[in-house]
């Protein structure tokens, strides 16, 4: 019942209450919450024109990215298969022998005309690039650093080799891709240009330029790429490429890059050594040649969702106007108000 | 201010009282002195002996803090981690120490420790205010005995036991004590208690006798007593003790006690011995903390947060059976099948052989990764907003009282949205509706009614019926204009040229008129002050008695001063001669004072020569004072009665005025009798005392009636009117009769003239025959199956709802009837009524009855909001949902139980109406939008309903929509755990990019301005019947927030795949692809912010755009650091998001 703690509370009161009657109690626009705000009310002619204004914006972007994709010319052959000669049934161990050349012939038809740069890359399915596992295993440390070669933590299980630290340790780069590609257009060598293939950050940072690979791939299991270990890590640009890993189980890697234009019709005959291991788990491997525009490569996705939400606005808007000139209703009729509508029901 | 002191010390005032003030000491048993529970002991004077006696008695410094320097650490990190959710971080923070961490361990404690940081500082600073009060306190200084008579000051806290100490007036006591001696020669001195018990009335405590002689310092040079006494105790009317002195043994009562934190009045200085200090003292050992309320959205919090986590395990264990199943399928026979993953060669997280360990392992990862759905930073943002809006609501210059400099306090931000939701206000009468400031304002005095002043009720009843008062002011005011020159006197508004300025004389009845105002002048228990300009004024124990001495002194009767033995009135010549006084000494016999049950109060006097005749004095309630008129005294009986009933009607409160000449004999009779009575010790002494009383006051002689206003607080009936209208159901619980209470309910327009009432009273024939007779049991019996009766009467008359509306059903009922009203087999019926009713008044009822009254409304699962300011509320604002104590005059009782303070009643109409309003929907805002990212649809009836019952807010909406993008990524990820966005962004996600909107949007928005909330006091219903936790609004914001969520995801996959995103050729990683749906999710959640956003404030935008800035800068920033700490974050924006191309419109 009696609240003991009531002398020093009514002092708090009083000191509280003391402060401010010094000073005056404030009183402000901001203090009383009457700043000057807008408040939208979504008016009929409000809403019918921000639609309006989204679709006009939207169309021409998602048209212009329409265009920008289908600029683009891009050929994707799926090889995996293809590659396997037709008497092997056992691919799995066709690929794991290497004894075997894989070596593997095709032949590209160019659909149009192909502007360089020609952007050359491989594309795995069913990878998962994104395993936390996976993602872990590397040391970003020991790549970039040549004092810290021996720093292998995280790089499970390909840490080290007889006692002796793995240089570039862990499971993505013990897995680098290592099919190799190379083209001939009307019988002439086209070269691949490999180098700038990778992020420029990667090479200067994460990467050392004085770092090299050793121990690399001594294994009785042998992953992927083999590394020369004569190059610097930051030169090796297709495990720096591999390195950055993809977002998604299906995804393309750049592997070079081609300036030469090519022709409609005209043929490549791509020259390639099957060697990467996709088979065991029923993954593909494609190789695809792709020009690029201003938005990259070929995904008609942005534009059409562009063309797709702009034409909703437009759409809407014609709704609403119709709607507004059909059965207009007055803006701030008190009719509408919850307990007028209610006594109005019942 | 000498010669009222003079005056006093001559006045023996406890001779005065006969009846309860100065009951004789209790018989409590002090024979258990020494025994068990009663073993202090006090060497008075001698405050060193208790050391070398081995006493160890505390010391007087007091602490209220909560913590301590070295507890504060411990304790308040212990309080933090009970709270489900930050418990639940605390555990996965500690397990992200360990591998299975899908993110760093940093990442994930530093939020948390911001957090638990943040609410600690809160804490720290609160309990520092408690610290500074507590110094403030204990450094205070009284005068303390050092020996040979000399009184030094000293600071509170180094009083010790023993301890003679002299306080002066008006100052508070600061330990328990023994009172020894005043200034006046009998020991008594008068203490007001408010802060103990909230009553405003000054109580008298005497000392023994045989120390009220010690009156110097100089006597305390020798001074030696032993006390002993109970142990400290927590019962503030109870004491028992003895006293050794000059070898006697003398018992020791709570009427020699007194206790910390009362005040002296009216005594210029007290001595007293220390008995109890610091803790021990009564007042500290009632240190109870107050019942913690929390508001019903956050109870239902924590619920929310047991679903989500009940959600996120769902989750979690679906992702873990996925992940074990390929797992497991990684190694089939010695064949590796994700070769890359290195089945053969695992831990055990990811060990095909061991793969429901590792399903195991991967189930606390998840757990860890999916804890973005449950918002790491809502406790402390709400409470911020909380905090924040309570900030506001003090400094609303339309809350604040200019008169008494009182802004409006919330003394707990807690429960700023169920003001929201008040569906019934329970409000005390007096000091709440009424100022407690009586005005005399009418009086009928031998049949003419005199006063032409409009009370409040009138003019609410002329508003109300849309008649002008018309002639009425328009003649009124041009007299209140000449009228209004004099300064207005504090509880005098008679207004009438007749009898004002001595006109008197000239009326009819000039010498009733003269009597009446004697009587007025005479009858009461005032003590009169004069001051230097030989002004008086005076101390009455109720305002009520104060305006009429006022009035009387107004007319000219001025009361002048009070020995023990008489009264002297100055009387002003009524021949306009203001320089001529004539006194007029009345000799004082008795006093017969009021009590309820009497209803009335008399004096006995006599008159000075000539006349000398003994007189009785006597005023009461109309319904005793008719009862005994003398059949001759009943000339003006019927004027006086119409009278009467006109002054009710105006909401004003009635006595009637009577008086009796006595002859020499009787009056020894009764002298005789009433002489025995007091001085009997037994029991029904007080009876005897009625008894006495009852046989001499009889046969009166009518004079007339007083009406006086009990003014109405400012803006009352206006505020009740808003707040009928926004649908909030009015209860007065009142201690007053039912016809006053009826009264100020018209005045007030809680009682409108088309309504009709319900009235549930105990005033059936039988039942008072009954009473007389006496058998308890059946009273009780027939009472109750009256009142039953009565209930079920009134269900049938008021209509089911629905059929119409119950605008106009009033129930009233009186504290008899309640009691058997809340009864456990009755109450619901009761409350079945109740509710039906728009106003409900309770008369006489108890504080324990407003209680449980309040406890019953409850019950009917409404908000409830109950509202009062002194003591016997305190009761009531405890046991509402919501309390709000008037910081009024009755003290800081109900304040200090109370959840906000404000300093008038209208004040509630913008409390409710208007903050309560933008406080509910801005918690609810928060609340809801969360819902719609759930992404499971089949869960969505699972959450529905309990949807209902929670409340879920937009924080949770971000971090589901957030969640799910990982939980979709997790799916494209082969559910391994890896997080489509960096550690940072992850951790920060709550702390930066998305939280300071909501806090903005709570604490600034609001639908309508004040204006229209004021103007339309409808839109309160909105909150009342949660309109905005609707079925439809949930499910429509469920649905958006799932397309919403999974829009992102695929948007973001889609758009970025396989190809090139740019023009040199370079296909998204996860770094890109992450950091660009991260983008997009700030967009949108702001965005959704924005949307819901009613009013834009420069303080919005600086906060929704702004998030979106920092996302970017921190982004920036971030990128540029050594790789070593951004990893994938580096140079993500400038290198590859450069030009940031895919924002999501909406």
């Amino acid at each position: 019942h009696s609240c003991p703690m009531v002398l020093r509370i009514a002092e708090l009161t009083s000191f509280g209450a003391g402060a401010s009657a010094s000073t005056h109690q404030p009183n402000s626009k901001f203090t009383q919450q009457e700043l000057p705000a807008c408040k939208p009310i979504l008016t009929p002619k409000w809403v019918i024109s921000v639609f309006l204004l989204v679709g006009v914006i939207f169309v021409p972007i998602g048209v212009a990215s329409l265009l920008a994709s289908n600029k683009v010319v891009e050929i994707v052959d799926r090889y995996d298969d293809a590659c396997v000669p037709s008497n092997v049934t056992n691919k799995l161990a066709y690929i794991q022998n290497s004894t075997i050349s894989k070596t593997c012939r095709r032949t590209l038809k160019v659909p149009k005309d192909m502007k360089q740069p020609i952007f050359v890359y491989y594309q795995l399915n069913n990878f998962y690039q994104n395993h936390r596992r996976y993602v872990k295993s590397r040391n970003d440390q020991q790549l970039r650093d040549a004092s810290k070669a021996n720093e292998t933590t995280l790089c499970d299980p390909e840490k080290t080799r007889d006692g002796m630290a793995i240089v570039p340790c862990g499971l993505i780069a013990w897995s680098t891709f290592n099919d190799t590609y190379t083209f001939q257009h009307n019988t002439n060598n086209l070269s691949i240009d490999k180098t700038d293939i990778s992020w420029k950050s990667d090479r200067d940072h994460k990467f050392g330029s004085d770092v090299f690979p050793k121990n690399f791939q001594k294994g009785p299991l042998i992953g992927g790429k083999t590394l020369n270990e004569s190059i610097p890590l930051s030169e090796q640009e297709d495990l720096i490429v591999w390195m950055r890993t993809a977002a998604l189980p299906t995804f393309r890697k750049l592997y070079g890059r081609i300036y030469v234009d090519l022709k409609e019709n005209d043929t490549i005959t791509v020259t390639l050594d099957n060697n990467y291991n996709t088979y065991s788990f029923d993954g593909k491997k494609s190789l695809v040649l792709s020009t690029s525009t201003w938005l990259g490569g070929k995904n008609d996705f942005l534009g059409l969702a562009y063309l797709t939400v702009g034409g909703l606005c437009f759409f809407l808007a014609f709704a609403f106007t119709l709607l507004y000139l059909i059965k207009p209703r007055k803006l701030g009729d008190n009719n509408y108000l919850s307990w007028n509508r209610n006594s109005a029901g019942h | 201010m000498a010669r009222v002191r003079r005056r006093l010390e001559k006045l023996k005032l406890s001779t005065l009282y006969s009846f309860a003030l100065c009951a004789k000491g209790s018989t409590e048993d002090h024979s258990k002195i020494g025994t068990a529970g009663f073993s202090r002991v006090v060497y008075v004077n001698d405050p060193d002996r208790h050391e070398e006696e081995g006493f160890r008695y505390p010391r007087n410094e007091v602490s209220t803090t909560k913590y301590s320097l070295v507890t504060f650490v411990p304790k308040s990190l212990f309080e933090q981690f009970r709270r489900v959710a930050n418990f639940y971080f605390l555990v996965s923070g500690i397990l992200t120490l360990t591998p299975l961490a899908p993110y760093s361990a940093v990442s994930a404690l530093l939020p948390l420790s911001v957090v638990i940081t943040a609410t600690m500082l809160k804490e720290g600073v609160e309990d520092w205010r408690r610290k500074q009060q507590d110094i403030e306190l204990n450094n205070r200084i009284v005068k303390v005995h050092r020996g040979n008579g000399s009184f030094e000051e000293t600071k509170w806290k180094y009083i010790k036991i023993g301890d003679v100490i002299k306080v002066e007036k008006d100052n508070f006591f600061p330990a328990d004590l023994i009172l020894l001696s005043s200034n006046y020669p009998d020991g008594i001195c008068y203490v007001e208690t408010m802060n103990l018990d909230g009553e405003t009335n000054l109580k008298i405590k005497q000392a023994l006798e045989v120390t009220s002689d010690l009156q110097e310092d100089g006597d305390f040079t020798n001074l030696r007593q032993i006390i002993k006494c109970e142990d400290p105790n927590a019962n503030l009317y109870s004491f028992v003790g003895t006293m050794d002195y000059k070898g006697m043994r003398h018992p020791l009562s709570p009427q020699q006690l007194l206790l910390r934190d009362s005040k002296l009045r009216n005594t210029d200085y007290i001595y007293g011995a220390v008995i109890f200090t610091g803790h021990d003292t009564k007042v500290m050992q009632n240190a109870t903390e107050p019942p913690s309320k929390r508001s019903k959205i956050e109870k239902k919090m924590d619920y929310i947060i047991y679903l989500l986590l009940c959600s996120l395990l769902g989750i979690a264990l679906l992702g873990s059976v996925f992940f074990g199943i390929w797992t497991k399928a990684d190694l089939r026979n010695g064949e590796l099948k994700r070769w890359y993953l290195r089945p053969d060669d695992s831990t055990v997280f990811y060990d095909p052989k061991r793969a429901p360990l590792a399903s195991f392992c991967h189930l606390l990862t998840a757990l860890m990764l999916y804890n973005y759905f449950i918002p790491i930073s809502l406790y402390i943002s709400i409470e911020m907003v909380k905090i924040l809006q309570a900030v506001f609501i003090n400094q609303d210059i339309d809350m604040y009282d200019e008169e008494s400099d009182k802004p409006t306090h919330a003394r707990t931000s807690n429960l700023n949205e169920e003001l929201g939701q008040v569906d019934t206000i329970l409000s005390d009468k007096t000091g709440t509706l009424t100022c407690n400031m009586m005005e005399f304002i009418k009086c009928s005095i031998a049949g003419t009614a005199y006063g032409q002043s409009v009370t409040e009720v009138e003019k609410a009843m002329a508003l109300r019926k849309g008649v002008p008062l018309g002639d009425e002011i328009e003649a009124g005011g041009h007299k209140e204009k000449q009228i209004e020159e004099s300064p207005h006197v504090k509880g005098f508004n008679l207004k009438d040229p007749r009898i004002m300025d001595g006109n008197w004389i000239h009326e009819p009845n000039k010498d009733v008129i003269r009597d009446f105002f004697r009587l007025l002048a005479i009858c009461h228990t005032c003590i009169p002050e004069v001051d230097e300009t030989d002004k008086v004024s005076y101390e009455a124990e109720s305002p009520d008695e104060a305006a009429f001495v006022i009035a009387a002194r107004e007319l000219g009767f001025e009361f002048y001063k009070r020995t023990q033995t008489s009264i002297v009135i100055r009387e002003r010549d009524p021949n306009q001669n203001v320089a001529d006084y004539q006194y007029r000494k009345y000799e004082l016999l008795n006093v017969l004072e009021f009590s309820s049950s009497r209803r009335r109060m008399s004096v006995i006097v006599k008159e000075p020569e000539p006349e000398g005749r003994i007189l009785l004095f006597s005023k009461g309630a109309d319904s005793v004072m008719f009862t005994r008129l003398a059949p001759d005294g009943r000339k003006f009986e019927e004027e006086t009665k119409r009278h009467i009933n006109e002054y009710s009607d105006s909401g004003l409160r009635t006595l009637v005025l009577a008086y009796r000449v006595l002859d020499e004999k009787e009056y020894e009779n009764f002298a005789e009798k009433f002489r025995t009575a007091k001085i009997s010790g037994s029991a029904d002494r007080d009876e005897q005392i009625g008894e006495a009383a009852d046989s001499i006051e009889r046969d009166l002689i009518l004079l007339g009636a007083t009406a006086v206003e009990d003014k109405l607080q400012k803006g009352v009936p206006e505020c009740i009117d808003k707040l009928a209208q926004a649908g909030i159901k009015i209860w007065v619980l009142t201690g007053d009769k039912m016809e006053t209470a009826i009264n100020i309910g018209f005045a007030c327009s809680l009682l409108r003239q088309g309504m009709t009432q319900i009235i549930i009273a105990l005033e059936a024939p039988d039942i008072i025959a009954l009473e007389k007779n006496g058998d308890k049991d059946s009273i009780a019996k027939a009472s109750k199956q009256s009142v039953m009766g009565q209930i079920e009467d009134g269900i049938k008359q008021v209509p089911t709802l629905g059929q119409s509306s119950t605008e106009s059903f009033a129930l009233i009922i009186d504290g008899k009837s309640l009691t058997y009203a809340l009864e456990d087999d009755v109450k619901f019926k009761f409350l079945d009524l109740a509710v039906k009713c728009a106003s409900v008044i309770c008369c006489r009822s108890s504080p324990k009855q407003k209680a449980l009254v309040t406890r019953l409304v409850k019950h009917s699962d409404k908000v409830t909001l109950a509202i009062g300011d002194g003591a016997n509320d305190v009761g009531m604002l405890q046991e509402a949902d919501i309390g709000v104590g008037i910081s009024g005059v009755e003290g800081m009782q109900a304040v200090m139980a109370s959840d906000i303070a404000i300093a008038q009643f209208r004040f509630l109409e913008r409390l409710l109406l208007v903050h309560g309003h933008w406080c509910y929907r801005r918690i609810s805002v928060m609340v809801y939008s969360y819902v719609w990212t759930s992404n499971q649809l089949s869960k969505f009836n699972y959450y529905v309903d309990i949807l209902f019952l929670m409340q879920i807010c937009y924080f949770f909406y971000k971090n589901v929509t957030f969640g799910v993008t990982i939980f979709l990524y997790e799916a494209f990820a082969s559910f391994s755990g890896k997080p489509a966005y960096n550690d940072w962004f992850l951790s920060l996600y709550n702390v930066f990019f998305t939280s300071l909107p909501v806090i903005a949007l709570g604490v600034f928005d609001q639908d309508v301005s004040s204006r229209l909330c004021l103007q339309y006091p409808e839109l309160y219903q909105e909150g009342v019947q949660n309109v905005l936790f609707s079925w439809r609004r949930i499910l429509g914001w469920m649905f958006n927030g799932v397309v919403n969520a999974i829009l992102i995801f695929f948007f973001c996959t889609t758009a970025l795949k396989d190809q090139a995103f740019r023009q040199d050729g370079q296909v998204a990683g996860l770094d890109a692809l992450g950091a660009t749906m991260y983008t997009c999710v700030v967009w949108v959640v702001n965005c959704q912010m924005a949307l819901s956003v009613n009013y834009f404030t420069i303080i919005q935008h600086i906060f929704i755009w702004g998030s979106i800035t920092v996302w970017y800068i921190f982004l920036m920033v971030y990128g540029a650091i050594d790789p070593k700490y951004s990893k994938t974050a580096y140079m993500v924006f400038i290198e590859q998001l450069g030009p940031q191309r895919y924002h999501i419109g909406w």
